[in-house]
Formats: C-alpha cells, sequence, structure tokens
C-alpha cells in the first residue's frame, strides 16, 4: 500500500425503487423512491443532503424527453426533495461518470453528503432511435450531430449499436484467441441469472424467477450473431441512488461504509475510427483503465476479491476481465467455466446478477453489489472474505472503474 | 412506399468520398505530411495533425476484419424486411486501422472469415445512392 492517501472518500448508503418492465410507474417517482431509500439506509435527514449528482442520459433519447418521465436530472430531485445543495451536477455518460464526479465532491469540500442517483426509462416499447421515417416516407437517419457523423458511413449497412457492436467485436476474439464460443459463454450468463434471483431487486427474481438452462441459452433466438437474446440485459424501468461522503463522516453514519480505494476514468479514443467496436481498441482502453484504477488503489488484480463488471452485453464482461487483468490474456472463456466466478468460487463476479440477472439499471447493480459486500452488508447473497471489490461500469468515455474497500485507506 | 436503406447524407467532410463512391471510385483521405491515409475524413490528420489533407483513389482490396449475421432485432424496416443479413467490417490492405462496412453480397454467414480477402464493389442502394460494398475473393472468382 502507498504511503500517500489518495481517496477520502466513502459510500455509505443505498436505495433501489422498484422495478418494472416499462413505464408503469413515473420515472421521477421511483428516482425520489430510490433516493429517498438511499438517505434513510445512511441515516441521514434530507436537510444534510448538500450535494446532488446524476447521470439524466436517457438510453432512448427521442429528442422530445421530459425531465422526471423519460429522463430524471439533479434538479428535478432538488426540487422533489426540496434540498438545498451547494452542489449539484447532470453527468454525462454513465453512472460511472456521475459516481467519479460524487467522489470528488466530497473528497474536494465541495458537499458533505453527495446523492448520487441514476433513472433508467423504458418505454416498454421502441428502439435507441437512430433511424425514422419522414412524413414523405422517405427513410432518413436521425440524431445528433456526432451521430450523425458517423451514421453515414454504417446506417445504409443495417450496422447498428449495441448489438452489433457486441457480436463484431465477439467474432474477432473467436478468431484471435480460438476461444469464445456460445457453449462456454453460457456459463457466465447462466451464473448471472443464478445471481440474479438471489436479489430481491432483481427485474428476474420479481418478474420470473426461474433459473437459465443451458438448453434455454444455446436455443435461444438469435440476435446478432453470436449474441443471443440472453446475452442482452433486459431493458426496464426503474432507478438507484447512493450517499457518498468522506471516510470520516461515514463512520458516524447508520451502516458500515464502502471506503473508496482507488478509482479511474474512461476517455475518449485517441484517434476517430470508423466505429467504436473494434476488438483491440475496447480490450485497450480497458487495460489502460485497468492501469491507473489499480496505480491510484495501490493493489492489483490478484488482491480483489469480487468483480462487479458491466454486462449490459455478456462479452462485455469478458473485455473488462482480461481488460482489468483479472485474468491472462484470451482465457476469459476458460476462466469463467467450473463455477470460479460462482459467489463461492476463485473470482465471484456480479454476485447481484449485474445487468443480465436483474435487468437493465446500467451498472447501478455492479456499485451496489460492489460496495454492500465489502461493507458486509449483503444479507444472503454475502462472499465471505469479501473485503476488496473491484467494480468496473460502461465502455469508452462512458465508463468508469473503481476498487472499493472493507477498510479505511 | 419502396424500401430502401437509410440513405447516406455527405457532410463538408465527406463530400469528395461520395462524389468518388458516385463515379465508383473509392477515395480516402490521405495525409501529405504523414502519408497515413484515414476513414472517415476528418478535419485534420489523426496521427500528426497536419491539415493538408487530399484524397486518394485506394486498390479496394481487403481483408474481413468482423462479421456478424443480424438474425433478429433490426430496427429499421428495410433491414427488417430482408434479415437475416450479413454485416460487418473489412479493413483495407493499404494501411491498418482503414475500415468499411460491408454486408459481403453473395455470401452465407458459414462462408465469412476473418482475413479472407475481399474486392470493394458498389451497390445503388436507391436511385442515385451509391455506397462501397465489399465481396470475398473467392465468391467473386467462383462466379466467373
Ligand atoms: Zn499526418
Amino acid at each position: 500500500m502507498s504511503m500517500t492517501k489518495r481517496h477520502s472518500a466513502a459510500f455509505a448508503g443505498f436505495g433501489q425503487s422498484r422495478v418494472f418492465r416499462g413505464p408503469e410507474a413515473p420515472l421521477g417517482d421511483l428516482a425520489v423512491e430510490a433516493s429517498l431509500a438511499a438517505i434513510k439506509d445512511a441515516g441521514l435527514d434530507l436537510s444534510q443532503i448538500d450535494g446532488v449528482v446524476c447521470t439524466p442520459d436517457a438510453p432512448f433519447s427521442r429528442g422530445d424527453s421530459a425531465d422526471g418521465a423519460e429522463f430524471v436530472s439533479a434538479s428535478y430531485m432538488v426540487k422533489a426533495l426540496g434540498v438545498d445543495p451547494r452542489w449539484t451536477a447532470d453527468v454525462p455518460g454513465t453512472i460511472a461518470n456521475s459516481t467519479l464526479a460524487a467522489i470528488r465532491a466530497v473528497e474536494s469540500g465541495a458537499c458533505n453528503y453527495a446523492l448520487l442517483f441514476r433513472a433508467l426509462h423504458n418505454p416498454g416499447s421502441g428502439t435507441y432511435g437512430h433511424t425514422e421515417e419522414t412524413k414523405s416516407g422517405e427513410i432518413q437517419m436521425s440524431g445528433t450531430d456526432a451521430h450523425f457523423a458517423v451514421e453515414q458511413f454504417r446506417a445504409s449497412y443495417g450496422l447498428y449499436p449495441p448489438a452489433d457492436g457486441a457480436a463484431l467485436p465477439w467474432s474477432q476474439y473467436q478468431a484471435k484467441y480460438n476461444s469464445g464460443s456460445r457453449e462456454q459463454m453460457a456459463a457466465l450468463v447462466m451464473q448471472a441469472r443464478k445471481n440474479g434471483l438471489a436479489y430481491e431487486g432483481s427485474y428476474w427474481a420479481q418478474y420470473k424467477p426461474v433459473d437459465l438452462t443451458i438448453g434455454d441459452y444455446l436455443g435461444a433466438r438469435m440476435v446478432s450473431r453470436p449474441v443471443c437474446i440472453f446475452d442482452c440485459d433486459i431493458p426496464v424501468q426503474g432507478a438507484g441512488a447512493f450517499i457518498i461522503t468522506t471516510a470520516e463522516r461515514a463512520r458516524d453514519l447508520a451502516q458500515p461504509p464502502a471506503y473508496v480505494h482507488g478509482i479511474a476514468d474512461g476517455v475518449p479514443a485517441r484517434r476517430s475510427v470508423t466505429v467504436d467496436e473494434a476488438l483491440e481498441e475496447q480490450l485497450a482502453h480497458n487495460r489502460d483503465i485497468g492501469r491507473r484504477l489499480w496505480a491510484d488503489a495501490g493493489c492489483g488484480p490478484g488482491d480483489v476479491s469480487i468483480a462487479n463488471l458491466y454486462d449490459g452485453f455478456s462479452i462485455m464482461t469478458i473485455f473488462w476481465m482480461e481488460g482489468l487483468g483479472l485474468c491472462g490474456e484470451g482465457e476469459a472463456f476458460d476462466f469463467i467455466q467450473a463455477g470460479r466466478i460462482s459467489p463461492t468460487g476463485q473470482l465471484p463476479i456480479n454476485p447481484s446478477g449485474g445487468n443480465l440477472g436483474s435487468g437493465r439499471l446500467h451498472g447501478i447493480n455492479h456499485l451496489m453489489d460492489g460496495m454492500l459486500q465489502v461493507a458486509g452488508r449483503s444479507g444472503k447473497r454475502q462472499v465471505k472474505g469479501a473485503d476488496l471489490a473491484v467494480v468496473a461500469v460502461g465502455m469508452g468515455w462512458a465508463a468508469g472503474a473503481f476498487v472499493l474497500g472493507k477498510d479505511p485507506l | 412506399m419502396i424500401l430502401h436503406p437509410p440513405l447516406p447524407v455527405a457532410d463538408d467532410l465527406s463530400q469528395a468520398f461520395w462524389e468518388g463512391v458516385n463515379e465508383r471510385r473509392l477515395l480516402v483521405q490521405r495525409c501529405a505530411a504523414c502519408r497515413r491515409f484515414q476513414f472517415p475524413p476528418d478535419a485534420s490528420c489523426a496521427s500528426c495533425s497536419s491539415t493538408e489533407l487530399s484524397f486518394e483513389e485506394v486498390s479496394g482490396r481487403g481483408a474481413v476484419f468482423s462479421f456478424t449475421e443480424t438474425v433478429s432485432g433490426a430496427r429499421h424496416p428495410y433491414f427488417q424486411s430482408i434479415s437475416p443479413y450479413l454485416v460487418g467490417l473489412v479493413q483495407l490492405e493499404e494501411q491498418e486501422g482503414l475500415i468499411f462496412a460491408s454486408n459481403f453480397p453473395g455470401s452465407e454467414y458459414a462462408d465469412l472469415e476473418i482475413g479472407a480477402p475481399v474486392d470493394v464493389e458498389f451497390q445503388e442502394i436507391a436511385e442515385g445512392a451509391v455506397i462501397p460494398q465489399f465481396r470475398l475473393r473467392t465468391v467473386r472468382l467462383a462466379e466467373r
């Protein structure tokens, strides 16, 4: 461990809203529900919340979305709770980006008790919008200018992220390492479902509490080969919230905290590329985050007892495993076999199910599990000896990684 | 209504590229200072930041870089109507990182293999709208 104390922040409270498949409850209400639960979990009063931060980006952006309906901003939350913060921020990207901001805010003194939340909307039908039909019947591309610049080179081919963005690098991986069959991937996806069923906040636990069998997985509807429907997380509507404060303040709150040992930011690709789906770019980016994370945390991949690795698509977990050095290059598909990633295995991965086992709450599950495990608060999901956790959420610039510990630095 | 894929719409940077494609020529931006190619076109060189860039015709020869078959989940009505369909990327032989999308016309999923050689051809996807496509060389030879 380094002599310099790099971090002084801690996770001190967590709350999750009810989860629905579609917009059965207003998103703003769910965000408030999660936030109040997190504040209560930490044993705080509303009057003590002096920072509010979130990532409001809606995955289903339509250009006509409304605060509190399709997304929820920090200012919505400030008004809804009637709090009087001295720091607020809407951080683009994923919850990884707003978590990094919250940690830095309390470490810099910008606020003492940051309420960090994320609300995910699912319209119940519809798509991530890239194309639309105009009134004249002409089919055109839509979206932001940045989208547009890339779309002109891929939309005409029916090449659409995100599913193709998972399938293409997976095809590269199979060719490069002669590994990565669907039979191998089944181990990860089945374990995720099993783990999710043990988490009461999981979509699957609440609505479809059945294990995924090897037959279910191998016989599943294909999306973009080799990606099948179970390699994709299920879109849901729900919210999660955390209280981030200083380690010193956290010690006096209601629950044992999870101490921040290290953090690292995702950064944009240095060069412009046609597509952001290439295997080498994804792995290089994750390795770069890994290098910075372990240097910041003063430990290494061999020191962590559990890993929460983003799994919006199953292949993303593989890329995080290798990028963070949790296994060797080209070895992740072998590593995930034989129960090694189960809660009692050599390296439990996503013990609360991640996105695949709990629904698409974009990293809330990963941060929650890492935090509660090291704090010894995971109940029936508690992994024995889980005193140091690595959490990696998102991809590209919309990513971040964290090392959380049972002990303060 | 006749279904067709979304049509590419040129911007200032890509104008010359799409004009070339309409003339059945594959033009790629090249840096006068460091001689690197780059695609998609940009205002400056991604390698050396020079703004001395011009378009140069390339061979159109390359190799399969990655591929998939989209079976379900296509979001555009045209691609829904033709699913399943092949889609992927090719890398040109001129330089690493020169990557284009392709539908590999004439191929089946089982034919595709990363590294397999491909050649450019041009496809009119709607009246006056042309895009580059890349065909497996083995398919091309077999069809002769
Ligand atoms: Zn240059």
